[in-house]
């Protein structure tokens, strides 16, 4: 046989058979398997959820005037959360709900998940997964970090704007311009990849929910190499309504790039750009259709008389169907009527002349002249074509059209204000909205003044004064208003003086500036709370201290049992705490001088002194009675956070401790803690020493020995602090330059001087503003210092597991 | 001699047979591991994106929905409803009423208070003659736009709706498919997530709905359907809709995108003259021709494909039904095939024309006939006494074993990838129509395709048939 078919293997199939009966049944398997594994994960997700939600809110929701039994409950659940957050599992529960929450969650509430997020050190782990090598990971700890707006990621983050994985990539420009304001100027300058219209759409989103955020002027990108980023700028440019940029857009509408062409040609057409009609005309062949028809949508905003011959050479030579329709429809804009309806119209009946203006069309020009000259004169008939309405508002008196227009943007304004005072009537304002003074009026009284049916069937003239006359009585019931709420608001913060304090920040060389007082704004306020959590710590004790002192609850007898002494330990915690919420730890000095010194003399009149007993004594001791070996460690960490000289001497107790951890750590702590206490003494001991000055400043001959107290004071605070590691000075020793220069001038009371702080008055707005300037310079060096001390941290970070 | 020489040939048919078959278990496989990868990457993808708060921005584009409808007075106030509803602001429902011999217009016009209204219309564009606009009176209907035309087909009614629109975007759907109402979201996300390509056209999954809980236009409630039949084309929309063109997509060779769900850029729908009137695979066609306009004028490009079960839509329930549609769907294949069979192993159109139509053609058009050709074989082999039991056997079973093993991947991967089906026995009951359905669905999709084939072959005069719906508000 010379042809021969090969033979075929039939025991191939026949394995093949079982190779894929294998398969068949391995899949059947793991299609129960990979259920039950689902199901059981999202199950144990959902019991721990429900175990660790109230944790959360308790956490969130937690008022600061609680009862001191809820106050030990609050205690107890910071220290089993710690213990829960050693579990991996319940670290990624834990994030899921706070990250769930955020969602849902707006305002006070939201920046009370971000500060618990960080303070249980959960963006420890989001900065972990930056360093993994899958892309889904490092997205995910940049999406985590800008969610719970991780300031100090921004550093970390902004690195990955260039980043070769597309998805990382996009969600680190998303994080940019997310978390800092200068982001997007940042993320502009830097990108080199294309944006992609789904990524200019979600970063137009996030600069949308910005508050305050003040744009940039975009027309800086529009010279960029990157056609994404001209793109883009464009739209931004649109969206925040930059007007000044023409010359840009007009050269912008020759770009080879359609996309930039048509954005160009919108913002001309929105900003009115009149000078770019013959750039239009120039570019209008070579364009796709769509351009034409934005073209000429335009020019029919724009153009004149003097258009209308290119658009009738567009009519007569143009192939295409809509753009022809347009050009027609663009001529009746600028010239009505210069085309009439000639579908369906019996010809038979028309005149002579007006079949002369549809059918000869060398003679339009002139007629459509003429057409204008007659509508001029004449009253144009009611229509409802769009564009005759159009033309009828062209042919309004414009001073009674700017009359009307006024008169509902202004009554619109009014309301808004109205509105806006009305609600934050009950809040605190820091300004007076004086720049809105002319135009706040009440509609409510205004429409009982004036009739409607009047106002409408009246005369312009009765009716303007009727609005005059109504609008007198309107703005001085507004002024009487707002200087009642003025004084409403003058009154509470007088009272509110005590505490209502403005976080004040100031660097460690604040004593070669110590003429500058730094006023920080408040979301500045806010990103440096957040970021100078460790240093603020160091401060806060003094304050704690002082604020403590205040408290009128405090026992006058001896505390001899352990009970008292754990009853005791609870007040102190939830005074700890409540300082904490309230964001006690930010207020100045000089309040806590005032009261303290106020206090401290009652309290010696009242009793000889109960506070050393207090004193003496730790919170942490009874919690460590009741912990285990892992949470008296992490008490331990506590200890360095909030402890002084108490805890010192708790501390030495531990020495005996009979766990070999405990003892080791407990005798770094100690080392630690006295290393920080010691300046925290000679702070305490300036503070009393303004004490002493300001009881002396009663007397009017003290006028002189102030500053040279003061001066010394000074000396001793900078130079305490420049002892310490991070360079950032406490928010008290920035308000006791305040408070020097504030009464050096003005010797005014102290609690006066505070309001002024906190309410910045409008007459000082430039100085406020020179103020930021500087503040604002000063923040970004304190943001990088905090960024190096916060790698450090993060570098130390598993250390501490070890 | 002769008999030695017929025995060489059959051999040789055996050859081949095995050969075909062996190549299939290859592409299939390939084609799992590819929509696997693609899955796993589109999920890691989208875990981050939060698409409601994009509905509203001023750069969402603007989206024209065409739904042609034609007798669909039972089930049509309903969903144009349903189309109302969906998450996004910048969009437009277009009704195109293709010469419905029922009440779908008076029942459009009474629901929905519409009134006549004047729209400029290309009197060169080649459509069947429009009767009418209409718009509503109600703001609160002011996204729907109905158009009445003379009947002219699916095709003539998406085309008079992509030359009427003026948005960026048209999609064509079916007017009874039911959408999930962050559809439109995900399709514009799919445009708009592209910096060196051009997306013109987006398809997506399409799942189906029977006996699923429908309540106000929006699925309530999943479930399994009640027929066979749909059970067994569930099961095959599974596998076609998740693995194969999931892998198509993520070698950018889809050449397919449904009819109930497919979203394209205007512009470039418009300048290939839109869909083609003169054929009943006219979702397919259109594709084809998209892609040839770009490839040679040598624009970059893409078509994306979204898995997420966006799309909802009544299957056949009954035999005649099923049928008619396969055989449109064989017939459609076959004409589009045939007007692009320029693009056969040429090399100038890249994977479309090296792999993409070979694969169509091979293993879409070829198979069943070879499936049928084959089927009578045995038989007549056996008859004849010259079969080769052993070889017939193994092959059957290897063949069998694979489909098994390709449904429950499928089944697999839809319960990781979107769990649809929850309850065990609903998982039970598909794994069973996996294992049945060689031998009881699949001849019936293969005798389909004859049918077409020979009705398009020997120019059996055949329009689209019809589909009774029951209306997913009576479900």
């Amino acid at each position: 046989m010379l042809i021969s078919a090969p033979k075929i293997h039939t025991d191939l199939l026949w394995d093949l058979t079982i190779l894929f009966s294998g398969l068949g049944i391995l899949f059947f398997a793991f299609v129960f398997i990979f259920r039950n594994r689902l199901s059981a994960k999202s199950l144990k997700i959902a019991r721990q959820k429900k175990i660790l939600a109230p944790i959360i809110s308790n956490f969130l929701f937690y008022e600061t005037d609680a009862t001191k039994e809820e106050n030990y409950e609050y205690i107890k659940l910071k220290i089993e959360i710690r213990d829960l957050l050693k579990i991996q599992f319940n670290r990624l529960v834990l994030t899921e709900i706070l990250l769930d929450l955020q969602k849902d969650l707006s305002g006070d509430s939201r920046n009370r998940i971000f500060k618990l997020y960080q303070n249980l050190e959960l963006h420890l782990d989001a900065f972990k997964k930056l360093r993994n090598w899958r892309w889904e990971i490092v997205s995910k700890g940049i999406l985590e970090l800008t969610q719970m707006r991780v300031l100090a990621a921004y550093g970390f983050i902004k690195k990955f704007i260039n980043d070769k994985r597309g998805v990382v990539r996009k969600q680190a420009q998303i994080a940019t311009v997310t978390l800092k304001h200068e982001g997007i100027s940042y993320f502009l300058d830097t990108t080199r990849y294309g944006i992609s219209e789904w990524q200019q759409l979600k970063l137009l989103d996030v600069l949308r929910n910005f508050e305050d955020f003040t744009p940039p002027r975009f027309k800086a990108w529009l010279t960029s190499k990157n056609r994404d980023v001209v793109l883009f700028a464009l739209r931004l440019i649109k969206h925040y309504n930059q007007n000044d940029a023409n010359k840009s857009l007009i050269e912008l509408v020759k770009h080879k790039n359609d996309q930039i062409k048509s954005e160009a040609i919108q913002c001309i057409k929105d900003f009115g750009v009149f000078e770019a009609v013959a750039t239009l005309k120039s570019v209008f062949r070579n364009c796709r259709v769509d351009i034409k028809l934005q073209i000429l949508d335009t020019i029919s905003s724009l153009g004149k008389e003097e258009d209308i011959e290119f658009l009738q050479t567009l009519v007569s030579k143009e192939s295409n169907f809509l753009v022809k329709s347009k050009a027609i429809s663009t001529i009746n804009t600028i010239a009505p009527e210069t085309y009439v309806p000639t579908e369906g119209i019996d010809k038979n009946i028309t005149t002579k002349s007006f079949e002369t203006n549809v059918e000869d069309n060398s003679t339009q020009l002139s007629e459509v002249m003429n057409n204008n000259e007659l509508n001029k004169d004449d009253s144009l008939p009611a229509s409802d074509h769009k564009e005759d309405s159009i033309d009828m508002q062209d042919h309004l008196d414009p001073e009674l059209e700017d009359e009307i227009i006024f008169d509902l943007c202004f009554m619109e304004e009014l309301e808004d204000i109205l509105t806006e005072f009305n609600e934050s009537e009950d809040q605190e304002v820091n300004y007076l909205p004086l720049d809105f003074l002319p135009m706040v009026s009440e509609v409510e009284e205004l429409k009982s003044t004036v009739d409607p049916q009047t106002t409408e069937n009246s005369n312009v003239e009765s009716k303007e004064i009727l609005e005059e006359e109504s609008f007198k009585v309107e703005l001085e019931a507004i002024l009487d208003k707002i200087k009642a709420h003025d004084q409403d608001v003058v009154t509470e913060d007088e009272k509110d003086s005590e505490l209502e304090f403005l976080p004040l920040v100031v660097e460690s060389n604040v004593e070669e500036d110590s003429e500058d007082l730094i006023v920080t704004t408040d979301e500045d306020i806010l990103a440096m709370e957040v970021k100078e959590e460790e240093v603020i710590k160091e401060q806060r004790i003094s304050n704690l201290y002082n604020k403590f002192l205040e408290v009128d609850w405090l026992p006058k007898q001896e505390l001899e049992n352990s009970e008292t002494i754990a009853q005791k330990s609870i007040d102190w915690m939830a005074f700890v705490n409540e300082s904490e919420g309230t964001g006690i730890m930010t207020q100045t000095s000089a309040s806590n001088t005032s009261t303290w010194d106020e206090n401290y003399t009652g309290d010696e009149d009242k009793d000889d002194n109960p506070i050393p007993d207090f004193y003496g004594f730790s919170i942490f001791q009874e919690l460590f009675r009741t912990c285990d070996v892992e949470s008296k460690l992490i008490l331990l960490d506590e200890i360095l956070a909030v402890g002084d000289e108490k805890e010192v001497n708790f501390l030495k107790t531990l020495k005996d401790d009979s766990d070999k951890k405990v003892r080791a750590k407990s005798e770094i702590i100690l080392k630690e803690l006295q290393a920080l206490l010691s300046p925290e003494i000679e702070a305490e001991e300036s503070i009393a020493q303004i004490q002493t000055n300001e009881l002396e400043a009663q007397q009017p001959n003290l006028d002189k020995e102030k500053p040279e107290s003061i001066s010394q004071i000074n000396t001793i605070d900078v130079s305490t602090l420049n002892k310490e590691e991070d360079s950032l000075k406490s928010l008290e020793f920035c308000f006791l330059n305040g408070l020097i220069s504030e009464n050096d001038n003005n010797q005014m009371p102290q609690f006066e001087l505070d309001f002024e702080l906190v309410g910045t008055p409008i007459e000082d707005k430039e100085d406020n503003q020179e103020i930021n300037e500087i503040n604002k310079k000063e923040v970004n060096k304190k943001e990088e210092k905090v960024l190096s001390s916060f790698i450090r941290n993060i570098i130390s970070f598993p250390k501490k597991f070890k | 001699m002769d008999s030695s020489l017929f025995k060489i040939f059959i051999e040789y048919l055996n050859i081949v047979f095995l050969v075909f078959t062996l190549v299939l278990f290859a592409m299939f496989s390939i084609m799992g591991y590819l929509s696997t990868r693609n899955s796993i990457h589109y999920r890691n993808k989208n875990s981050f994106v939060d698409l409601s708060r994009i509905m509203a921005s001023p750069l969402a584009p603007s989206i024209t929905i065409i739904a042609p409808a034609y007798n669909e007075g039972l089930t049509i106030v309903e969903n144009i409803r349903s189309l109302l509803s969906l998450q996004y602001v910048n969009y437009e429902v277009m009704v195109v009423n293709d010469g419905s011999k029922d009440d779908t217009l008076q029942k459009m016009i009474d629901a929905y208070d519409l009134e006549k209204v004047e729209r400029i219309i290309d009197p060169e564009w080649n459509s069947k003659p429009i009767r009418g606009v209409y718009k509503s009176r109600q703001r609160s209907f002011s996204k729907l736009t109905v158009i009445d035309k003379e009947n002219g087909g699916k095709s003539d009614a998406l085309n008079t709706g992509i030359q009427l629109s003026e948005n960026k975007y048209v999609g064509c759907i079916d007017v009874d498919c039911l959408l999930r109402p962050d559809a439109l979201l995900h399709v514009v996300k799919s445009f708009y997530q592209r910096t060196q390509k051009r997306v013109i056209a987006v398809g997506g999954v399409i799942r189906v709905a029977n006996s699923s809980k429908i309540s106000g236009g929006t699925l309530e409630e999943i479930r399994l359907p009640k027929k066979w039949l749909a059970r067994f084309q569930l099961l095959e929309y599974t596998r076609s809709f998740l693995l194969g063109r999931m892998a198509w997509g993520r070698i950018d060779s889809l050449l397919i995108i449904s009819g109930a769900f497919g979203f394209f850029d205007r512009e470039i729908a418009l300048e290939v003259g839109g869909y083609d009137t003169k054929t009943v695979g006219e979702d397919m066609e259109i594709v084809f021709r998209m892609r040839r306009y770009m490839h040679e004028r040598q624009l970059p490009y893409t078509i994306e494909y979204i898995p997420d079960p966006l799309c909802w839509t009544e299957v056949p329930e009954s035999i005649k039904n099923l049928v008619n549609q396969r055989d449109r769907w064989a017939r459609g294949n076959l004409e589009t095939l045939f007007t692009h069979k320029d693009m056969f192993f040429n090399p100038k159109f890249g994977r479309l024309g090296m792999l993409s139509y070979p694969y169509w053609f091979f293993y879409e058009w070829l198979a069943p006939i070879l499936e049928f050709i084959g089927f009578f074989s045995i038989i007549i082999f056996y008859y004849m006494g010259i079969l080769n039991l052993d070889f017939f056997l193994a092959i059957t079973m290897t063949v069998y074993a694979f489909s098994i093993m390709f449904s429950f991947y499928a089944i697999l991967w839809d319960l990781y990838s979107y769990n649809q089906y929850t309850k065990t026995k609903d998982i039970l009951i598909l794994m069973f129509c996996a294992i049945i359905e060689p031998i009881t669905f699949h001849p019936l999709v293969v005798w389909s395709a004859i049918r077409g084939n020979y009705k398009k072959l020997f120019k059996v005069k055949s329009g689209w048939g019809s589909q009774v719906r029951k209306g997913f508000a009576k479900t």
